[in-house]
């Protein structure tokens, strides 16, 4: 009974990378840089994106977007990318966004990525939320039991220090990150595959 | 009788929460030390007392977590083990212990709000709606009308969740991964309608913000869905096996721990801060058994509850009186896995001190009770049935103790 109930509801699987739908991008991101924002997302008259927290307070039109990463130091990958997620310290959107990754929606084994339960298998350390004193332990830990080549890549406006005064870099070396608040699933896809040096869209 | 709520240090003291669940009374009291409850160390953050090792034992125990042991999130849990039995537990909690509460002092309403929003954000409808009712000078009907049908959304997602996890644990592969897409689907609907996928943004003081209100017309093909996939999982025998006798809490033990929300109405104590609040009329689901079976059927039957609720409602952008009052004052909503509360101090108009009590700080422990004397095996069955988590468990307060 089973089969015939996923054969009845057809494929619903994401195209994305090929292409995004509405469905799968929330009209909460700034479509330009504001003048002030009171979580410290603009510093020095300049707009930081990775510190927003879509609060949309401020005055400016906002939108679906699906570029919100910066990827510095890509890995140059022809095989699976393996993931290590890590919170440390979240309100636990992120990691509830992370897991739709596995959901039929999203199903990130198509595109060759796998999480791993522990960091010793793991090319790619996903971390989200604001690190707290119990975690920052945990983070270095993680990060040195990781093989090498290596890579760091944050989620989320607070592991970029908005709402909390530490962010993740301070504690291990970050290769890029993924705005939002929380970052929609094909975001957080986009940044994977950008970290394994792969093409998007 | 009534149940020791929360606990915060305020002034020097202790300022304790008591709650009646039959009239929906509260009552707070300065006092000098913590009362004699046995959930009074846990509301204060400390879990220490609840591992009791038996006389004798040279087992140490071992701690589950905060990043190994598929826990997910940054909590952890201490348990000794006797072969594959559980002989103790309790969880630790602190590593979420992010200081949000006092990032949302000192600022403009609507920050506070925004900040509230992401102390836990899938339960951030259930803490607005828990907020606004307390700081709300004029609350309009119309206005509360549209934030319940945002709670009950909120409330489908999160069960969706909880029984995709269930499945998940049963290796039901098929039916974890249609109740992970229902969670999407009810995620998908929050974004058209909020503008965010967890409906941050929608609850302000004095109004409420609704985007795409035809983005509830989808809710007809979720709930056609579920009810079909109802059936399938309930004829499931493996799947019922894993639950039934699994995790029981008694009644008693449901009283003794002062349990909430799901915990407490599967062992049929019917907490439900949805029957005093004057928004809804509303009669709690319950079920006696107390085990996780009993746990999954109460969420089963409000999944239903949600629908009726969300289908007599007209969802739209409302907006009335935005006044907020000053002094300290209490706020309480009942969330997918139990009540959330909410102890605000306004002063001309901004938040001088908050407190904040998730059910996962009291309901992890009535967890622990329930999964002693049980196999390791059945640790995410009982776990998973109380749709709990950690970011909810460490928000306390800020503000001057
Ligand atoms: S955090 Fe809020 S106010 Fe600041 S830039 Fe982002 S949307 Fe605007
Ligand atoms: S980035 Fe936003 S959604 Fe993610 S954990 Fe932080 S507060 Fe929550």
């Amino acid at each position: 009974m089973w089969i015939i109930k996923g054969l009845r509801k057809g494929v619903i699987t994401s195209d994305y990378p090929k292409k995004v739908s509405d469905d799968e991008l929330s009209p909460s991101f700034p479509l330009k840089a504001p003048a002030e924002c009171p979580f410290g997302a603009v510093e020095d008259g300049k707009f930081d994106l990775k510190r927003c927290i879509s609060c949309r307070l401020c005055s400016v039109p906002f939108g679906r977007k699906l570029d919100v990463d910066e990827v510095t130091n890509p890995l140059n990958f022809k095989r699976s990318l393996h993931v290590f997620f890590l919170d440390v310290g979240t309100c636990h959107a992120c990691n509830r966004e992370v897991a739709q990754l596995h959901s039929p929606y999203y199903d990130v084994h198509r595109l060759g990525i796998f999480f791993t339960p522990t960091p010793k298998h793991a090319d790619v350390l996903l971390v989200a939320g604001c690190p707290t004193d119990g975690m920052i332990p945990v983070l270095k830990e993680a990060y040195e039991l990781m093989p090498e080549p290596k890579r760091v890549l944050v989620l989320g406006a607070c592991s970029s220090g908005a709402l909390c005064e530490r962010k993740v870099e301070d504690f291990v070396p970050v290769d890029g990150y993924v705005a939002g608040c929380p970052p929609n699933p094909v975001q957080i896809i986009r940044g994977l595959l950008k970290m394994a040096g792969r093409d998007v869209e | 009788m009534k149940a020791l709520s929360a606990i915060f240090k305020k002034g020097g003291k202790y300022l304790t929460v008591w709650l009646d669940y039959n009239t929906g009374k509260a009552e707070l009291e300065f006092r000098d030390s913590l009362p004699d409850r046995k959930i009074a160390p846990a509301l204060i953050g400390e879990t220490g007392a609840y591992m009791k090792i038996p006389p004798g034992t040279n087992a140490v125990p071992l701690t589950f977590g905060p990043a190994a042991g598929g826990l997910g999130q940054a909590g952890a849990f201490e348990i000794l083990t006797y072969g594959e039995r559980i002989v103790a537990i309790r969880p630790v909690y602190g590593y979420k212990r992010r200081g949000l509460e006092r990032a949302m002092l000192n600022r403009p309403i609507d920050e506070s709000l925004a900040v509230l929003e992401r102390a836990t954000g899938n339960f951030a409808m259930a803490y607005t709606y828990a907020f606004l009712k307390a700081v709300e000078a004029n609350p309009d009907e119309e206005v509360w009308e549209v934030r319940k049908v945002l709670l009950e959304l909120e409330r489908l997602y999160n069960h969706f969740n909880a029984i995709h996890k269930l499945a998940g644990a049963a290796s039901q592969k098929v039916a974890t991964m249609h109740f992970h897409a229902l969670e999407e689907d009810v995620l998908r609907i929050f974004s058209r309608l909020t503008g965010h996928r967890y409906g941050f943004g929608a609850n302000r003081p004095g109004e409420v913000r609704i985007l795409e209100p035809k983005a509830m017309e989808r809710l007809r093909g979720i709930k056609e869905e579920f009810h079909s996939l109802r059936e399938e999982l309930l004829e499931s025998k493996i799947f019922i096996d894993r639950l039934h006798t699994t995790c029981r809490l008694t009644r008693e033990d449901v009283m003794e721990l002062d349990a909430v929300g799901i915990a407490a109405r599967g062992s049929s104590v019917p907490r439900d801060v949805r029957t005093f609040d004057r928004f809804y009329s509303y009669k709690p689901v319950t079920c006696k058994d107390g085990d996780a079976l009993a746990r999954l059927m109460i969420r089963i039957g409000e999944v239903e509850k949600s629908f009726e609720i969300i289908e007599g409602s007209e969802v739209r952008s409302v907006r009335s009186d935005p006044s907020l009052k000053d002094g300290l004052n209490l706020g309480l909503a009942e969330a997918s896995h139990g009540d959330v509360l909410v102890l605000a101090e306004l002063e001309g108009g901004r938040l001088r001190w908050i407190g904040l009590r998730g059910a996962s700080r009291i309901n992890y422990v009535a967890f622990a009770k329930g999964i002693t004397g049980n196999i390791f095996t059945d640790f995410p069955f009982g776990l998973e049935s109380f749709g709990l988590n950690f970011a909810d468990a460490d928000l306390w307060q800020g503000g001057e103790d």
